[in-house]
Order: C-alpha cells, then structure tokens, then sequence
C-alpha cells in the first residue's frame, strides 16, 4: 500500500502537522532549522506508516510516542549527517527575516568584534553560570536550562542571573557598552 | 557611565562561531546532556561547547525540540517537592526563631539579583535602617498577575518570603537583626516575569 490521499495518510498528515507546529513552537527561537524539522517529520511519517501496518491505530498513539519516535529519527538523521561530514541544512528561508538590510562589511566586523568580547567575558565566568547565560542568550528558557543541567528551576534563575550580572559586569570593564557599539 | 546591556541587546550580540570539528559531541551526547541525564559536569562541557557551536547548536536545538519534555517536567516535579517541603519547613523555622544561619544556603536560594528592574522599589530605602515593623512598598507594574517578594540575609538565606497581588506588604514576623537585601518578582500575565533591583535594609 502506497502512501496518498487516503483516509489513512490524511490521519497521518494532521497527527504530523499537529505534533510538527508544536515541535517548532519550541525550537522557534532557538536555533532549530525548519529544514531539520522537515527531515525528521518526513522519517516520522515513514514510521508512522509502518507501524500502521503492524497494527497501530494512529489515532489513538500518544504524544510520548510522537516524541519518542521523533528523537529516534532526529538521532539518525544526526547520525547519518555526520558519518557523511556533517554538512548542515542550510537555512534559505531565515537570512532575509532577520536582516532589515544587509549590514555592509563595517557593520560586520563592529558584530564580529562585539561577539567575540562578549565570548571573552564569557569565558571568564564559572562553568555553571556561563553556560546558563549561554542557554539564556541563545532563546532558553529557566526551564530548559533546569532540565538540560538537572538543575531546579530556582536554581536555574539565580544562577542565571548572577552570570548575567558577572557578564555584563565584566563587559563595561573591558570598556565595551551598547553605545560605542552601534 | 555607560548603561549596561540589556538582555535583547546581548542576545542579538551573541553569535556562536565555532565551526564543526573534532571536539564535538556526539549526537548521542547532545541528547542525554538535554536531557538531563549523566553526570553534570559532563553534561556542562557538552552544552558549554554546543552553545557556541553553529552546528552543534541547530543540532541541539533539534534534539531539544523533539525530545519528551514531559518526562522530564514529571521527574523534575517530583524533585521539586522533595525539596520544597524541607525549604518551606526551613523557612518557617527561621521566620519562628530568627535563626539566620540555622542551615548552610543552597544555589538555589542564594540570590543577588539585579540586572534590568522593571520593577521600581519605593520603600524602605536603599541602605535604610528599619525597626520591628517594616512595610515594603513598590510600585506597581502593567499587567502583573502578583508580586513576589523575597527577603535574605547576606548569605541568601531566605529570611522572610511572600506572594501577593497588592503593592505593599508587611512581614507577620520582624526581621533578624542585621544587614539583608530584598527584592521583587512581577510575575506576568504572559508568564513571563520582571524583577527589581536588590536593595539592602538593615534591621535593627
């Protein structure tokens, strides 16, 4: 049997559909790629295909299903990229959203100069406080950084905090602030 | 001098530049450290390098995506309450006897916190001496659901703690004598939060 229009690839397409905005709801801000996404949800949807045909009703596959099946693909999908040399997907969609206008070679060394200082004054700070502060500054919430780090969330915030206090503390004495750098 | 960063002006500044190599974790190692799982200081080198990573850091944030936050919320739910009892025992103790250094203070009530204040304090002034009765007062903020105050000894010990949807609150107990700091959390409706500065009050 093939995959099409059938009532059984409609029931896959909304548990896709469904399972994929969610998905991306977290990953919004964090870095996921939407060409990733799409890779992982396209092997989901294989494998929910076979395990329809051994015997499962799509329907009624819970959420920890999805996301269980989801990491495993998202693992071989890894995998299979590094063992070929890790080319990444590239992002065609992102560029143009981010950038009001294209910042001309000036303005790219001004970025580069200021991020490899703010790198700098990470790398000044505890382990546990920078890479808190790394996660926050990346899109991570207190709650993903107790997760990742086993950590509780009180745990996570202040330490967040004081590393975010220590960076830019560190900052203004390396002489660099929001002003000279625009 | 020179105002400090914000948080979006350090986030659009932020821009991790390692390139793929050979000190990259495995994707393996890039899930159990979201996870949680193994042992901290590993799972810190491995995020540590991830965050800064361009490709680690799509890969993380893959892995992120679609792993079970579920079962980690439970588990973490479950720690959760197995330490909040003892804390709010704790707390009680010390807000009965004014021991401020009855238990050794934890990572997660050591607090200094400060950083952007949308959250303006009114009362008692910073640096200011307090007597038996004292009334902290801030002002309010948009679209804040309730206020949590929060009060400590220099060590973090949590001296004194309260949530409450109005702008002022006076503790049931006096403070310990000494130097503490104090703060305010506006929780939001959008469950995001904005916190003051930390201002000192010495009570006496």
């Amino acid at each position: 049997m093939e995959m099409g229009s059938d009532p059984l690839s409609a029931t896959i397409g909304t548990v896709l559909t469904r399972f994929r905005t969610m998905v991306r709801s977290v990953g919004a801000r964090r870095g996921l790629l939407d060409g990733d996404l799409d890779e992982v949800m396209q092997e989901v949807r294989i494998r929910l295909w076979q395990a329809q045909k051994s015997g499962k009703e799509i329907e009624t596959l819970g959420s920890s299903y999805m996301y269980q099946t989801a990491t495993s693909a998202a693992l071989d999908l890894l995998r299979r990229r590094r063992a070929k040399g890790g080319a990444l997907t590239e992002e065609l969609e992102r560029g143009p959203e981010l950038k009001a206008s294209e910042p001309g070679p000036h303005d790219e060394a001004v970025a580069s100069d200021l991020s490899r200082r703010i790198d700098a004054a990470l790398d000044e700070l505890p382990a546990d406080r920078r890479v808190a502060v790394r996660f926050h500054l990346t899109g991570y919430n207190h709650t993903d950084i107790a997760r990742a780090l086993g950590w509780t969330e009180a745990r996570a915030r202040n330490l967040l905090y004081r590393g975010l206090t220590d960076l830019r503390r560190r900052l203004a004495l390396m002489g660099v602030s929001p002003t000279e750098t625009r | 001098m020179s105002q400090p960063f914000d948080d979006d002006q350090l986030r659009a500044a932020y821009a991790p530049g390692k390139r793929r190599g050979p000190d990259c974790p495995t994707p393996d190692a890039l899930l159990a450290a979201v996870r949680g799982e193994g042992v901290e200081a590993e799972r810190l080198r491995v995020l540590d390098h991830a965050l800064q990573c361009e490709s680690c850091r799509s890969e993380l944030a893959l892995l992120h995506a679609v792993s079970d936050p579920g079962a980690a919320k439970a588990q973490r739910g479950s720690v959760l309450r197995r330490r909040a009892i003892p804390l709010a025992l704790a707390a009680t103790v010390l807000l009965a006897f004014g021991l401020a250094r009855v238990f050794r203070p934890t990572d997660e009530i050591l607090s200094e916190r400060g950083g952007t204040s949308d959250v303006v304090l009114v009362s008692p002034a910073n640096g200011n001496s307090v007597g038996d009765s004292v009334t902290f007062v801030w002002r309010p903020v948009t679209r804040a659901l309730d206020y949590q105050l929060e009060v400590t000894d220099n060590e973090g010990t949590i001296l004194s703690t309260t949530v409450t949807t109005d702008t002022t609150w006076r503790p049931g107990t006096p403070l310990p004598p000494g130097e503490c700091r104090w703060w305010i959390i506006a929780h939001l409706d959008d469950r995001t939060e904005r916190r003051s500065e930390t201002w000192v009050l010495k009570a006496r």
